[in-house]
Protein backbone atom coordinates (compact mmCIF):
# COMPACT_ATOMS: atom_id res chain seq x y z
CA UNK A 1 0.00 0.00 0.00
CA UNK A 2 0.99 3.69 -0.82
CA UNK A 3 0.73 6.35 1.10
CA UNK A 4 1.01 8.78 -1.88
CA UNK A 5 4.46 9.63 -1.39
CA UNK A 6 7.60 7.96 -3.59
CA UNK A 7 7.59 5.33 -1.13
CA UNK A 8 5.25 1.90 -0.12
CA UNK A 9 4.01 1.57 3.29
CA UNK A 10 6.57 -1.30 3.21
CA UNK A 11 9.61 0.88 2.13
CA UNK A 12 9.22 3.33 5.24
CA UNK A 13 8.43 0.88 7.71
CA UNK A 14 11.75 -0.74 6.76
CA UNK A 15 13.38 2.35 6.07
CA UNK A 16 12.01 3.02 10.00
CA UNK A 17 13.48 0.56 11.55
CA UNK A 18 17.21 0.94 9.98
CA UNK A 19 16.74 4.85 10.81
CA UNK A 20 17.48 5.97 7.19
CA UNK A 21 16.58 10.05 8.03
CA UNK A 22 15.15 10.51 3.90
CA UNK A 23 12.57 8.39 4.91
CA UNK A 24 12.29 9.77 8.70
CA UNK A 25 11.74 13.43 6.77
CA UNK A 26 9.01 11.70 4.07
CA UNK A 27 7.20 10.48 7.59
CA UNK A 28 6.99 14.23 8.53
CA UNK A 29 5.93 14.86 4.86
CA UNK A 30 3.12 12.96 4.43
CA UNK A 31 1.93 12.71 7.84
CA UNK A 32 2.70 15.49 10.48
CA UNK A 33 0.24 18.58 8.94
CA UNK A 34 -2.63 16.26 9.72
CA UNK A 35 -1.30 15.46 13.11
CA UNK A 36 -0.44 19.07 13.49
CA UNK A 37 -3.83 20.06 12.53
CA UNK A 38 -5.43 17.44 15.20
CA UNK A 39 -3.55 18.56 17.92
CA UNK A 40 -3.40 22.36 17.45
CA UNK A 41 -7.98 22.16 16.57
CA UNK A 42 -8.11 20.36 20.54
CA UNK A 43 -6.05 22.61 22.94
CA UNK A 44 -2.36 21.53 22.17
CA UNK A 45 0.31 23.60 21.05
CA UNK A 46 3.12 23.64 18.55
CA UNK A 47 5.35 21.02 20.92
CA UNK A 48 2.42 18.93 21.84
CA UNK A 49 2.25 18.36 18.44
CA UNK A 50 6.26 17.40 17.82
CA UNK A 51 6.51 15.07 20.63
CA UNK A 52 3.00 13.24 19.94
CA UNK A 53 4.05 12.84 16.80
CA UNK A 54 7.53 11.64 17.71
CA UNK A 55 5.87 9.34 20.10
CA UNK A 56 4.06 7.66 17.75
CA UNK A 57 6.94 6.81 15.50
CA UNK A 58 8.85 5.36 18.53
CA UNK A 59 5.53 3.04 19.21
CA UNK A 60 5.44 2.34 15.07
CA UNK A 61 9.04 1.44 15.40
CA UNK A 62 8.79 -0.72 18.60
CA UNK A 63 5.71 -2.43 17.36
CA UNK A 64 7.69 -3.18 13.51
CA UNK A 65 11.16 -4.74 15.43
CA UNK A 66 8.35 -6.96 17.58
CA UNK A 67 6.83 -7.90 14.12
CA UNK A 68 3.44 -6.74 16.13
CA UNK A 69 2.34 -4.26 13.10
CA UNK A 70 0.06 -5.92 10.84
CA UNK A 71 -1.03 -2.59 8.62
CA UNK A 72 -4.91 -2.66 7.71
CA UNK A 73 -4.86 0.61 6.05
CA UNK A 74 -2.24 2.95 4.89
CA UNK A 75 0.23 4.30 7.10
CA UNK A 76 -0.22 7.47 6.91
CA UNK A 77 -3.83 6.67 8.03
CA UNK A 78 -2.21 4.49 10.95
CA UNK A 79 0.46 7.15 12.17
CA UNK A 80 -2.73 9.67 12.41
CA UNK A 81 -4.91 7.21 14.28
CA UNK A 82 -1.55 6.38 16.48
CA UNK A 83 -1.74 10.11 17.63
CA UNK A 84 -4.57 10.78 17.94
CA UNK A 85 -4.92 8.24 20.44
CA UNK A 86 -1.91 9.26 22.11
CA UNK A 87 -3.31 13.05 22.18
CA UNK A 88 -6.76 11.95 23.29
CA UNK A 89 -5.05 10.10 26.20
CA UNK A 90 -3.05 13.21 26.58
CA UNK A 91 -5.94 15.56 26.98
CA UNK A 92 -7.80 13.05 29.48
CA UNK A 93 -4.81 13.17 32.02
CA UNK A 94 -4.47 16.91 31.84
CA UNK A 95 -8.62 17.08 32.01
CA UNK A 96 -9.72 18.58 28.77
CA UNK A 97 -12.63 17.54 26.29
CA UNK A 98 -12.32 17.19 22.92
CA UNK A 99 -14.26 18.90 20.18
CA UNK A 100 -13.11 18.12 16.98
CA UNK A 101 -11.49 15.06 15.58
CA UNK A 102 -11.34 13.63 12.14
CA UNK A 103 -13.19 10.99 11.11
CA UNK A 104 -10.55 7.75 10.07
CA UNK A 105 -10.29 4.33 10.19
CA UNK A 106 -10.52 2.90 13.34
CA UNK A 107 -7.45 1.20 14.62
CA UNK A 108 -8.26 -2.58 15.31
CA UNK A 109 -8.40 -4.23 18.76
CA UNK A 110 -4.90 -5.59 18.57
CA UNK A 111 -3.47 -2.34 18.73
CA UNK A 112 -4.64 -1.65 22.24
CA UNK A 113 -1.18 -1.66 23.75
CA UNK A 114 0.02 1.66 21.82
CA UNK A 115 -0.39 3.10 25.31
CA UNK A 116 1.61 0.29 26.92
CA UNK A 117 4.33 0.78 24.07
CA UNK A 118 4.18 4.93 24.51
CA UNK A 119 4.56 4.12 28.65
CA UNK A 120 7.50 1.54 28.22
CA UNK A 121 9.16 3.99 26.15
CA UNK A 122 8.82 6.79 28.55
CA UNK A 123 10.07 4.57 31.08
CA UNK A 124 13.30 3.38 29.22
CA UNK A 125 14.11 6.88 28.27
CA UNK A 126 14.20 7.94 31.59
CA UNK A 127 16.26 4.87 32.51
CA UNK A 128 18.74 5.85 29.90
CA UNK A 129 18.85 9.45 31.26
CA UNK A 130 19.37 8.35 34.92
CA UNK A 131 22.32 6.16 33.34
CA UNK A 132 24.00 8.81 31.23
CA UNK A 133 24.87 10.40 35.06
CA UNK A 134 26.88 7.38 36.35
CA UNK A 135 30.60 7.63 35.68
CA UNK A 136 32.12 6.98 32.78
CA UNK A 137 33.69 3.18 34.50
CA UNK A 138 30.34 2.27 35.05
CA UNK A 139 28.25 3.12 32.13
CA UNK A 140 31.20 1.40 30.01
CA UNK A 141 31.25 -1.26 32.16
CA UNK A 142 27.06 -1.77 31.95
CA UNK A 143 27.25 -1.28 28.20
CA UNK A 144 30.11 -3.88 27.57
CA UNK A 145 28.03 -6.25 29.60
CA UNK A 146 24.84 -5.80 27.85
CA UNK A 147 27.03 -5.88 24.50
CA UNK A 148 27.06 -9.83 25.47
CA UNK A 149 31.21 -9.50 25.84
CA UNK A 150 32.48 -12.27 27.98
CA UNK A 151 33.77 -11.72 31.21
CA UNK A 152 37.50 -12.25 30.87
CA UNK A 153 37.21 -9.90 27.50
CA UNK A 154 35.58 -7.41 29.90
CA UNK A 155 38.49 -7.75 32.70
CA UNK A 156 40.94 -6.59 29.97
CA UNK A 157 39.30 -4.07 28.70
CA UNK A 158 38.24 -2.36 31.54
CA UNK A 159 41.75 -3.44 33.32
CA UNK A 160 40.56 -5.11 36.38
CA UNK A 161 43.18 -7.35 38.24
CA UNK A 162 40.35 -10.15 37.74
CA UNK A 163 36.83 -11.44 36.54
CA UNK A 164 35.49 -11.48 39.98
CA UNK A 165 36.60 -7.85 40.37
CA UNK A 166 34.90 -7.07 36.99
CA UNK A 167 31.62 -9.04 38.33
CA UNK A 168 31.72 -7.26 41.53
CA UNK A 169 31.81 -3.81 39.81
CA UNK A 170 29.10 -4.90 37.04
CA UNK A 171 26.77 -5.28 40.30
CA UNK A 172 27.71 -2.07 42.41
CA UNK A 173 27.25 0.03 39.18
CA UNK A 174 23.91 -1.99 38.46
CA UNK A 175 22.78 -0.95 42.20
CA UNK A 176 23.65 2.45 41.81
CA UNK A 177 21.87 3.30 38.87
CA UNK A 178 18.38 1.44 40.54
CA UNK A 179 19.15 3.45 43.58
CA UNK A 180 19.46 6.57 41.23
CA UNK A 181 16.21 5.61 39.57
CA UNK A 182 14.53 4.14 42.85
CA UNK A 183 15.32 8.00 44.57
CA UNK A 184 13.15 10.23 41.83
CA UNK A 185 9.74 11.20 42.13
CA UNK A 186 9.20 10.85 38.33
CA UNK A 187 9.82 6.53 38.73
CA UNK A 188 6.76 6.37 40.92
CA UNK A 189 4.56 7.34 38.38
CA UNK A 190 5.90 5.83 35.69
CA UNK A 191 5.83 2.42 38.13
CA UNK A 192 2.18 3.37 38.67
CA UNK A 193 1.64 3.16 34.89
CA UNK A 194 3.19 0.04 34.36
CA UNK A 195 1.56 -1.40 36.99
CA UNK A 196 -1.95 -0.15 35.30
CA UNK A 197 -0.61 -1.40 32.48
CA UNK A 198 0.34 -4.61 33.40
CA UNK A 199 -3.31 -5.15 35.15
CA UNK A 200 -5.16 -4.14 32.35
CA UNK A 201 -3.23 -6.56 29.85
CA UNK A 202 -1.82 -8.90 31.70
CA UNK A 203 1.19 -11.03 30.21
CA UNK A 204 1.84 -8.16 28.17
CA UNK A 205 5.54 -7.12 30.01
CA UNK A 206 6.31 -10.93 28.77
CA UNK A 207 6.26 -10.09 25.77
CA UNK A 208 8.76 -7.49 25.41
CA UNK B 1 23.58 -6.06 46.31
CA UNK B 2 22.35 -9.86 46.78
CA UNK B 3 19.63 -9.05 45.12
CA UNK B 4 20.98 -7.04 42.59
CA UNK B 5 23.55 -9.69 42.03
CA UNK B 6 20.77 -13.08 42.14
CA UNK B 7 18.51 -10.61 39.69
CA UNK B 8 21.38 -10.20 37.33
CA UNK B 9 21.87 -13.74 37.34
CA UNK B 10 18.83 -14.70 36.89
CA UNK B 11 18.49 -11.71 33.92
CA UNK B 12 21.81 -13.53 32.52
CA UNK B 13 20.85 -16.71 32.93
CA UNK B 14 23.40 -17.92 35.19
CA UNK B 15 21.52 -18.98 38.32
CA UNK B 16 22.75 -22.35 40.19
CA UNK B 17 20.03 -24.45 40.92
CA UNK B 18 20.89 -23.15 44.89
CA UNK B 19 19.94 -19.71 43.50
CA UNK B 20 16.70 -20.47 41.42
CA UNK B 21 15.74 -21.77 45.20
CA UNK B 22 17.01 -18.44 46.87
CA UNK B 23 15.17 -16.47 43.23
CA UNK B 24 12.04 -18.19 44.13
CA UNK B 25 11.64 -17.45 47.46
CA UNK B 26 12.09 -13.99 46.97
CA UNK B 27 9.27 -13.40 44.59
CA UNK B 28 7.48 -15.78 46.65
CA UNK B 29 7.83 -13.40 49.78
CA UNK B 30 9.49 -10.34 49.13
CA UNK B 31 6.58 -7.91 47.40
CA UNK B 32 9.15 -5.28 46.10
CA UNK B 33 11.19 -8.17 44.19
CA UNK B 34 8.84 -8.31 41.12
CA UNK B 35 9.31 -4.42 40.60
CA UNK B 36 13.00 -4.76 41.33
CA UNK B 37 12.95 -7.78 38.78
CA UNK B 38 10.98 -5.59 35.81
CA UNK B 39 13.24 -2.53 36.98
CA UNK B 40 16.47 -4.22 36.45
CA UNK B 41 15.25 -5.95 32.83
CA UNK B 42 13.84 -2.19 31.56
CA UNK B 43 17.29 -0.64 32.63
CA UNK B 44 19.15 -3.17 31.18
CA UNK B 45 17.05 -2.31 27.79
CA UNK B 46 18.18 1.14 28.42
CA UNK B 47 21.58 0.61 28.24
CA UNK B 48 21.66 -2.02 25.89
CA UNK B 49 18.82 -0.33 23.04
CA UNK B 50 21.30 1.90 21.06
CA UNK B 51 19.68 1.71 18.23
CA UNK B 52 16.04 3.30 20.34
CA UNK B 53 17.95 6.34 21.19
CA UNK B 54 19.86 6.75 17.94
CA UNK B 55 16.77 7.17 16.19
CA UNK B 56 14.87 9.21 18.77
CA UNK B 57 17.73 11.81 17.78
CA UNK B 58 17.17 11.17 14.19
CA UNK B 59 13.43 12.09 14.17
CA UNK B 60 14.87 15.03 16.25
CA UNK B 61 16.91 16.44 13.33
CA UNK B 62 14.69 15.29 10.89
CA UNK B 63 11.77 17.26 12.39
CA UNK B 64 13.84 20.34 12.30
CA UNK B 65 14.70 19.78 8.53
CA UNK B 66 11.03 19.65 8.23
CA UNK B 67 10.15 22.72 10.03
CA UNK B 68 12.78 24.43 7.87
CA UNK B 69 11.65 23.58 4.29
CA UNK B 70 8.10 24.35 5.40
CA UNK B 71 9.02 28.00 6.69
CA UNK B 72 10.96 28.76 3.85
CA UNK B 73 8.04 27.40 1.60
CA UNK B 74 5.20 29.23 3.49
CA UNK B 75 7.54 32.48 3.54
CA UNK B 76 7.85 32.75 -0.45
CA UNK B 77 4.14 31.70 -1.20
CA UNK B 78 3.43 34.80 1.47
CA UNK B 79 5.39 36.94 -0.29
CA UNK B 80 4.63 36.05 -3.87
CA UNK B 81 0.37 36.14 -2.73
CA UNK B 82 0.83 39.42 -1.64
CA UNK B 83 2.46 40.72 -4.89
CA UNK B 84 0.09 38.86 -6.72
CA UNK B 85 -2.90 40.30 -4.83
CA UNK B 86 -3.60 43.33 -7.38
CA UNK B 87 -4.43 41.50 -10.71
CA UNK B 88 -7.35 40.23 -12.22
CA UNK B 89 -8.60 36.67 -11.32
CA UNK B 90 -7.34 35.04 -14.42
CA UNK B 91 -3.63 35.83 -13.66
CA UNK B 92 -4.43 34.72 -10.65
CA UNK B 93 -5.30 31.49 -11.74
CA UNK B 94 -2.41 31.64 -13.40
CA UNK B 95 -0.14 32.75 -10.31
CA UNK B 96 -1.41 30.26 -8.18
CA UNK B 97 -0.17 27.50 -10.91
CA UNK B 98 3.45 29.27 -10.90
CA UNK B 99 3.39 29.56 -7.68
CA UNK B 100 2.68 25.60 -6.89
CA UNK B 101 5.58 25.06 -9.29
CA UNK B 102 7.60 27.42 -7.77
CA UNK B 103 6.70 26.08 -4.18
CA UNK B 104 7.62 22.18 -6.26
CA UNK B 105 10.99 23.44 -7.24
CA UNK B 106 11.70 24.96 -4.20
CA UNK B 107 10.62 21.87 -2.28
CA UNK B 108 12.90 19.81 -4.50
CA UNK B 109 15.84 22.52 -4.41
CA UNK B 110 15.20 22.17 -0.67
CA UNK B 111 15.85 18.40 -0.44
CA UNK B 112 18.42 17.94 -2.73
CA UNK B 113 20.86 21.06 -2.59
CA UNK B 114 20.18 22.08 1.22
CA UNK B 115 20.65 19.32 3.86
CA UNK B 116 19.96 16.30 2.10
CA UNK B 117 22.25 17.82 -0.55
CA UNK B 118 25.08 17.18 2.31
CA UNK B 119 23.95 13.85 2.82
CA UNK B 120 24.30 12.53 -0.24
CA UNK B 121 27.82 14.35 -0.20
CA UNK B 122 28.64 12.72 2.58
CA UNK B 123 27.19 9.16 1.34
CA UNK B 124 28.80 9.34 -1.95
CA UNK B 125 32.28 10.34 -0.89
CA UNK B 126 32.63 8.43 2.57
CA UNK B 127 34.06 5.14 2.68
CA UNK B 128 35.36 3.30 6.02
CA UNK B 129 38.78 3.94 6.70
CA UNK B 130 40.96 0.77 6.37
CA UNK B 131 43.50 0.17 9.15
CA UNK B 132 46.05 -2.09 7.98
CA UNK B 133 48.17 0.30 6.48
CA UNK B 134 48.17 3.01 9.78
CA UNK B 135 48.25 -0.45 11.73
CA UNK B 136 51.33 -1.83 10.51
CA UNK B 137 53.23 1.58 9.74
CA UNK B 138 53.12 2.65 13.23
CA UNK B 139 53.58 -0.61 15.01
CA UNK B 140 51.42 -0.12 17.61
CA UNK B 141 51.48 -3.51 19.74
CA UNK B 142 49.78 -3.63 23.00
CA UNK B 143 46.90 -5.27 23.59
CA UNK B 144 44.39 -2.60 24.28
CA UNK B 145 45.16 -1.47 20.60
CA UNK B 146 45.20 -4.52 19.08
CA UNK B 147 42.04 -5.66 20.26
CA UNK B 148 40.83 -1.86 19.64
CA UNK B 149 41.70 -2.55 16.22
CA UNK B 150 40.24 -5.82 15.81
CA UNK B 151 36.68 -4.73 17.23
CA UNK B 152 36.95 -1.24 14.36
CA UNK B 153 37.75 -4.60 11.87
CA UNK B 154 34.85 -6.28 12.96
CA UNK B 155 32.75 -2.79 13.12
CA UNK B 156 31.95 -3.34 16.46
CA UNK B 157 32.04 0.17 17.18
CA UNK B 158 30.37 0.40 20.74
CA UNK B 159 33.18 -1.84 22.23
CA UNK B 160 35.88 -0.40 19.54
CA UNK B 161 34.81 3.48 20.92
CA UNK B 162 35.25 1.94 25.03
CA UNK B 163 38.45 1.00 23.76
CA UNK B 164 39.74 3.81 22.26
CA UNK B 165 38.53 5.39 25.07
CA UNK B 166 40.74 3.72 27.54
CA UNK B 167 43.86 5.19 25.12
CA UNK B 168 42.60 8.69 24.95
CA UNK B 169 42.40 8.51 28.77
CA UNK B 170 46.24 7.71 29.35
CA UNK B 171 47.38 10.03 26.25
CA UNK B 172 44.63 12.52 25.37
CA UNK B 173 47.31 13.24 22.16
CA UNK B 174 47.46 10.39 20.51
CA UNK B 175 46.62 10.88 16.65
CA UNK B 176 46.49 7.44 16.01
CA UNK B 177 43.60 6.98 18.87
CA UNK B 178 42.46 10.11 17.92
CA UNK B 179 41.47 9.39 14.68
CA UNK B 180 40.21 5.66 15.20
CA UNK B 181 38.16 6.86 17.77
CA UNK B 182 36.94 9.57 15.39
CA UNK B 183 35.57 7.64 12.80
CA UNK B 184 34.33 4.90 15.27
CA UNK B 185 32.03 7.95 16.39
CA UNK B 186 31.07 8.84 12.58
CA UNK B 187 29.85 5.09 12.44
CA UNK B 188 27.97 5.46 15.93
CA UNK B 189 26.70 8.93 14.49
CA UNK B 190 28.41 10.83 16.99
CA UNK B 191 29.35 13.88 14.58
CA UNK B 192 29.92 16.17 16.91
CA UNK B 193 32.38 14.05 19.03
CA UNK B 194 33.99 12.81 15.44
CA UNK B 195 34.76 16.73 14.55
CA UNK B 196 36.09 17.41 17.89
CA UNK B 197 38.54 14.41 17.57
CA UNK B 198 39.54 15.06 13.93
CA UNK B 199 40.10 18.71 14.70
CA UNK B 200 42.59 17.88 17.74
CA UNK B 201 44.57 16.01 15.08
CA UNK B 202 44.90 19.14 13.13
CA UNK B 203 45.78 21.35 16.02
CA UNK B 204 48.25 18.94 17.13
CA UNK B 205 49.74 18.93 13.54
CA UNK B 206 53.23 16.81 12.60
CA UNK B 207 51.54 13.39 12.12
CA UNK B 208 50.31 10.97 9.24
CA UNK B 209 46.90 11.37 10.31
CA UNK B 210 46.24 15.03 10.05
CA UNK B 211 45.74 14.31 5.66
CA UNK B 212 43.06 11.93 6.67
CA UNK B 213 41.80 13.66 9.86
CA UNK B 214 41.37 16.89 6.78
CA UNK B 215 39.59 14.67 4.68
CA UNK B 216 37.05 13.19 6.80
CA UNK B 217 36.29 16.39 8.65
CA UNK B 218 35.50 18.12 5.23
CA UNK B 219 33.37 15.29 4.62
CA UNK B 220 31.53 15.70 8.23
CA UNK B 221 31.07 19.49 6.87
CA UNK B 222 29.77 18.36 3.89
CA UNK B 223 27.29 16.67 5.71
CA UNK B 224 26.54 19.26 8.17
CA UNK B 225 26.08 21.92 4.99
CA UNK B 226 28.99 23.77 6.39
CA UNK B 227 30.02 24.53 2.97
CA UNK B 228 33.10 27.04 3.68
CA UNK B 229 34.57 24.77 6.28
CA UNK B 230 34.52 21.85 4.00
CA UNK B 231 36.00 24.11 1.33
CA UNK B 232 38.69 24.83 4.10
CA UNK B 233 39.72 21.40 5.08
CA UNK B 234 40.17 20.48 1.43
CA UNK B 235 41.80 23.34 0.09
CA UNK B 236 45.46 21.77 1.66
CA UNK B 237 44.95 18.93 -0.10
CA UNK B 238 44.18 19.86 -3.28
CA UNK B 239 47.86 20.81 -4.21
CA UNK B 240 49.17 18.02 -2.50
CA UNK B 241 49.95 14.82 -4.42
CA UNK B 242 48.41 12.37 -2.13
CA UNK B 243 45.53 9.73 -1.90
CA UNK B 244 42.90 11.98 -1.88
CA UNK B 245 43.98 14.06 -4.40
CA UNK B 246 41.61 12.53 -6.93
CA UNK B 247 38.48 12.65 -4.53
CA UNK B 248 39.02 16.04 -3.33
CA UNK B 249 38.99 17.98 -6.68
CA UNK B 250 35.96 16.05 -7.14
CA UNK B 251 34.20 16.47 -4.18
CA UNK B 252 35.42 20.73 -4.47
CA UNK B 253 33.82 20.92 -7.90
CA UNK B 254 30.74 20.09 -6.61
CA UNK B 255 30.41 22.15 -3.43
Amino acid sequence: MKSGNNYSDQALLKGLIEGREEILLELYRISYKTVRHLILSNHGVEEDAKDIFQDAIMVIFQKVRKNELQLSCSLNTYIYSVCRNLWLKELSLRGRTVYQFESTEEITDEDNDIELWQHYNERISFYRKIFEELSEDCKRILKLFMSGETISNITRIMGYSSEQHTKNRRYRCKLSLIQRIRATSIYNELKNESDEDNRKIPGWYAKR
Amino acid sequence: MKVTRIIEKYLDGTLSDEEKKEFTEYLEKDSEFKELLQLHAEANRAIGDDAFFILKEKLNRAYQLYETESHSLSEIENKLHKGFNKLNRRILSLAATFLLITASVLAWYLFYNSDTRGDKLFADYYTLYDPDIIYRSFEKSNDTWQDALLLYKEHKWQLADSLFSIILNSDSTDTAALFYSGITDIELNQLERAIDKLQKIINIGDSGYVIHARWYLALLYCKQNETDNARKMLQPLVSENNYYSKKVRSLLSRL
